[in-house]
């Protein structure tokens, strides 16, 4: 439509600012704002590109003064009148502005300085006559924004002075723009929280004692008896990084290194810790109390079950969750193939079939049991768990949101009368359920990218893949009344899997759908013998969300043409 | 025939372009300043300029002055029994100075370039677009104010190349504008402004001073604060006026039939108004930073409006540069003059066919936008500027916004103008909702377009890539009438008795000695109450000979009394 900047100004490329602006005022003439706008616009465009590239505009704002050469703030224009030679002239109130300025800059260089010095030096500059004017006015502003930002710590006494003289709230669009005093008011923010951990006995002062001293090793001992503050180490660590960073250079820094360095294994915790030690005397107790105890008083010994669970939980976290992510995470988290990323849905799926399928037998509920816990690690490895829904430790995360699994596979459990089979189906469960809590975000995410009828198909195979297990499940004890139960499971436990990435098509009514199917859910699981309302309820539903993928995977399919 | 119009806060003037230059329209008073006063008189008849400013302090319930403060916010005065808004009582001014300019040019007018505040927002200069027409004119152009002061300063320095500021503080705002004039361009760089600082405030101080000092002694009675205040605001702006050549003066109100009288020095009144001194500045460094030129290099510093004319702001203007402002320019009569210059160019005058203006927006405009902290936090109602202010108009700008939130369904445009990072600290201009396809955080994006046109209009457009859409929204005032409304408003505003333009001067004066009457005791109020009944008695004569010189008589003895009438 146009032509180049210089095609539109009527000139040959140029650096000299008197023709481009001759040429400008030439064009404008018949390209006048009210008449044409767009014109003008074009114009404009192409004027103020051409002005860029100008060596000198000849009219810089604001001149920093600095010590060396003190006339640099000198405007050409001289204050006093000539009062002639008889009388000495009058001191330029620039002269001893610069004077001042120089003497502030030079205190704040020293490595130890007095702040009543400096803040009563700072006082002169403000006070002097020459800050009437508005360019000296101006022009103090920004060098005091600079110089307070870059002479931390020992400038930290003129913050709160210089903010209260010039204003610096932080809320004008300009101070936004403004590097030096969005500093400054980050190091006012960070001071007031340093002056919060520093009062003894305050949060995180513990913490700040020992980030502020030489590094001391932690010992295994130490660790046990809780010497160490080590988590709110991490907490304050973690603090000062993402909202006070100035401060790190307030703390020892090779005692910050040895912490980063401690916090970058996983470990167990301090509980964890705790619970393995106590673990031998316990199981010690549990036996002595099974021989040697009433035998109305045996069962209450099985409460010492409970710090060897703790501790076996914590260690299967640490070890076979933690560490896989952390290798797995340094090692190569992009790059990897895809069957490695996402390979863990289908296999969870398989081993549910699994599951079902075998005969109940201790070999295969331990090699189902082991294979659950490969495949809930792997999710876990590789699968990034959702971090929004704030730093509730995972353990209660899971059994909250995924709850209703676990109570289907307790009431299916109950239906079971073999050992084994009840092992056989909650290894697979408790993997389903990890599965669910850490790998559907890259799931939904690589769903999303696909086409329409990859999104149909996946939809598809999950319904089949739950159906069949279900077929299997009541396969046992078939007989032509519960031949339909299989697909009522299946109907609605899919959209309970279905949710996540249902989402972007259906919006809230997916989390609807999945505390419906849910209700379901149980129903089925109580009701073994089955209600014709309940067939006809899971039979909509899935309907419904057929019904709806489609509409949604063909509307997609439209609006990308 | 299109002319230029002063619409100010205490004063209004119009002016033409002709034969080659610019030049004011005298009022049927013959004075080229009209007060911008509407009252109602015993008759339910309407008054406006100096006949309604001068029964204001003796009729503070009938009269209406500084309205122009409340452009565009919903707030109705009444002046007798009818509620106005503050666009109707300066359609009723402008009406005022249609006529005066009919009558002496001796043709119809119905065009007009008005003036606005720089720092006008959006909001303001529709309303002030509305008055216009509510009055029956066509707008032509709104002016900003400083724009016009420069273009009555600037159009004899055509042929030099220089940078100037314009320095306006008038009755209720104040503005700062940079001017360059290079090669017959006259290009506004920057300009900003406190749309909250005026000569107004001045007054105010002293009112308050004085109110403070006899506190225990006004004995106030519900409902009488307005009266108090503007007979306390009248004795104010003349002691103001009266410092200007003195260094000493008094406040003489009477309440009551009590005296009160308040002696202010120039030295306590610089005291009272430092803080106001204070806020000067700060436009003043926001002119410079966003017109990139250096105080030294600016040829002269222009004073524009009458509280320019207080010493101690010429004193604070004097220090701020380290020399002293130009006085090339009548304070009061150049804003309109300089639209009479912009009427002219308007109208493809001869003499101004090498003169090219341009203008800038002197606020930013943008969307409020949100944004994800450190710790994962959504934070919203920030604001992302997309027309940086300053910014030379006409101009349109693109912005690419993206979605925050998995599966977001649709994003909603809010508009907002100002200068301060948090929308809800600017004035909301409107808001646009536009339907996305749903897809995770970032993803999708839309493209908004502002287009800001040179009378200050604002065009939003949204643009969804993905879907194709567009929405378009011209941000019209939600609260302002449809164009029927207005019809009806103006037919309405039209219908109103409006005191019939000859007698005027007669209800000036006559106005004028009735307050002068409530203003003095004893004698000297026998005096003016003689003065009156011996004007009343000619008035009844109606020989416009006598009338005519009874009025001057009257005038001059009142001048007498309590010093020249002023505007």
């Amino acid at each position: 439509m146009t032509g180049s900047v210089w095609d539109t100004l009527g000139i040959e490329r140029t650096r000299d600012l008197k023709e481009i602006k001759r040429a400008y005022a030439r064009r404008l003439k018949d390209t006048n704002p009210e008449d044409d706008p767009e014109g003008f616009k074009i114009l404009r465009t192409a004027y103020e590109s051409a002005l860029a590239g100008v060596d000198d505009h000849g009219d810089a704002v604001f001149v920093f003064p600095t010590v060396k050469k003190p006339e640099k703030v000198q405007a050409p224009v001289p204050v006093a009148s000539e009062d002639g030679a008889a009388e000495p002239p009058p001191p330029d109130p620039r002269q001893i502005h610069a004077g001042l300025q120089a003497r502030l800059e030079n205190l704040l260089r020293k490595r130890q300085v007095d702040p009543d010095v400096v803040l009563a030096a700072f006082k002169d500059v403000l006070a002097s006559p020459a800050m009437d004017l508005v360019d000296v006015h101006g022009a103090t502003e920004e060098w005091l924004a600079w110089l307070i930002a870059n002479r931390s710590p020992r400038s930290d006494v003129l913050i709160a002075p210089a903010r209260e003289r010039f204003g610096w709230g932080g809320r004008s669009l300009r101070q936004r723009d403004h590097h030096p005093v969005q500093r400054i008011l980050a190091r006012q923010r960070d001071l007031a929280f340093l002056g919060e951990i520093r009062k003894r006995g305050a949060e995180h002062n513990a913490a700040y004692e020992v980030l502020t001293t030489p590094p001391r090793p932690v010992t295994a001992l130490g660790r046990l008896l809780g010497l160490a503050p080590t988590h709110e180490i991490t907490e304050l660590l973690d603090v000062i990084r993402r909202e006070h960073p100035t401060l790190i250079s307030d703390l020892n820094s090779e005692t910050v290194a040895h912490w980063d360095d401690y916090h970058s294994r996983p470990r167990l915790g301090t509980w964890g810790l705790r619970s393995a030690a106590a673990t031998p005397p316990c199981l010690l107790g549990l036996v002595l109390g099974y021989w040697l105890l009433p035998r109305e008083w045996a069962a209450l010994s099985v409460l010492l079950i409970i710090p060897p669970a703790f501790a076996m939980a914590s260690l299967i976290s640490v070890y076979g969750f933690q560490l896989p992510q952390r290798l797995w995470q340094r090692a190569y988290v992009y790059g990897a193939p895809a069957w490695q990323r996402y390979g863990w849905g289908p296999s969870v799926i398989a081993l549910l079939v699994a599951g079902a399928i075998a005969p109940a037998s201790p070999l295969t509920a331990l090699a189902v049991g082991a294979g659950s816990l490969i495949v809930a690690s792997w999710a876990s490895a590789t699968g990034l768990a959702d971090r929004s829904e704030g730093r509730m430790p995972w353990q209660i995360r899971v059994v909250f949101s995924e709850m209703y699994l676990i109570a289907w596979w307790l009431v299916t459990a109950f239906n079971l009368t073999n050992l084994w089979s009840f092992l056989q189906m909650s290894a697979v469960m408790v993997a389903a359920t990890v599965v669910s809590a850490w790998g559907q975000r890259p799931l939904f995410d690589q769903w999303l990218s696909w086409p329409g009828w990859g999104r149909l198909l996946y939809g598809a195979c999950v319904l089949a893949a739950v159906g069949g297990a279900a077929f299997v499940l009541y396969g046992a004890a078939w007989n032509p009344d519960t031949a339909w139960w299989p697909g009522v499971v299946a109907a609605v436990a899919a959209p309970v899997l279905m949710h996540r990435p249902l989402t972007p098509l259906l919006g809230q009514w997916s989390f609807r759908l999945k505390w419906y199917s849910m209700m379901g859910l149980f129903w089925v699981g109580l009701h073994g013998g089955g209600s014709h309302v309940v067939v006809a309820g899971a039979a909509l539903l899935l309907f419904w969300a057929a019904a709806h993928t489609v509409i949604a995977t063909l509307r997609g399919t439209f609006s990308r043409g | 025939m299109i002319i230029g119009i002063d619409l100010g806060t205490t004063n209004s003037a119009a002016a033409v372009f002709r034969d080659g230059k610019a030049e004011l329209i005298p009022n049927s008073l013959g004075h080229n300043l009209t007060p911008s006063a509407v009252g109602i008189d015993d008759n339910g008849e309407v008054l406006v300029g100096l006949a309604a400013r001068e029964r204001q302090s003796t009729h503070p319930h009938l009269t209406a002055t500084a309205f122009k403060r409340f452009m565009g916010a919903k707030r109705e005065t009444r002046p007798g029994k009818k509620l106005f808004s503050p666009e109707e009582l300066s359609a009723l001014v402008l009406a005022s100075l249609k006529r005066d300019a009919e009558a002496y040019l001796g043709e119809k007018v119905t065009e007009a370039v008005i003036t606005v505040p720089a720092y006008f927002n959006d909001k303001q200069r529709k309303a002030t677009r509305r008055a216009g027409e509510l009055a029956g004119l066509k707008v032509e152009r709104l002016l900003n104010e400083p724009t016009a002061a420069a273009l009555a300063y600037g159009i004899h320095l055509l042929d030099d190349e220089s940078q100037f500021l314009v320095f306006d503080l008038g009755g209720g705002t104040f503005d700062v504008s940079i001017l360059e004039i290079f090669e017959g361009v006259i290009e506004v760089r920057a300009s900003t402004g406190d749309a909250r600082l005026g000569g107004e405030d001045f007054n105010d101080l002293l009112v308050n001073d004085m109110r403070r000092r006899f506190r225990d002694d006004w004995k106030l009675k519900t409902g009488e604060e307005d009266a108090l205040r503007e007979k306390l605001r009248v004795a104010a702006e003349r002691a103001r006026r009266a410092l200007t050549g003195a260094s000493e003066a008094t406040m003489d109100v009477v309440w009551r039939d009590t005296p009160f009288s308040h002696a202010v020095s120039t030295e306590s009144f610089e005291a009272l108004a430092a803080p106001l001194i204070e806020r000067l500045r700060d436009p003043v460094l926001r002119s410079l930073r966003d017109s990139q030129i250096n105080a030294a290099a600016l040829k002269e510093i222009v004073l524009v409006g009458g509280a320019t004319r207080m010493p101690v702001v010429r004193r604070a203007v004097t220090k701020m540069f380290g020399r002293f402002p130009s006085q090339a320019v009548h304070p009061d009569e150049a804003v309109a003059l300089g639209a009479a210059v912009q009427a002219g160019l308007k109208a493809r005058d001869a003499a101004l066919k090498e003169v090219a203006v341009t203008d800038v927006c002197p606020f930013s405009l943008g969307v409020a936008t949100g944004e994800r902290d450190a710790s994962g936090n959504i934070r919203s109602g920030l604001f992302s500027p997309i027309i940086e202010r300053n910014t030379t108009v006409p101009v349109s700008r693109i912005e690419v916004l993206s979605t925050l939130q998995d599966g977001q369904s649709e994003i909603e445009v809010e508009i907002y103008q100002g200068e301060s990072r948090f929308v809800v600290d600017n004035v909301a201009l409107g808001k646009l909702r536009v339907p996305i396809p749903r897809r995770p955080v970032g993803e999708i994006f839309i493209e908004v377009r502002f287009t800001y046109d040179i009378n200050g209009l604002l065009e939003v457009d949204v643009h969804v890539p993905a879907t194709g859409e567009r929405r378009q929204l011209v941000v019209v005032d939600e609260d302002g009438p449809s164009g029927a409304d207005l019809e009806k408003q103006r037919k309405a505003l039209e219908a109103l008795k409006v005191h019939p333009r000859d007698a005027d001067a007669n209800r000036a004066v006559m106005a004028r000695a009735n307050r002068a009457f409530e203003n003095h005791l004893g004698d000297m109020r026998d005096h003016i109450a003689r003065l009156i009944s011996d004007f009343e008695s000619v008035l009844d004569s109606q020989d416009p000979r006598l009338v005519e010189r009874a009025r001057s008589e009257l005038s001059s003895h009142l001048d007498s009394l309590e010093g020249e009438t002023w505007l």
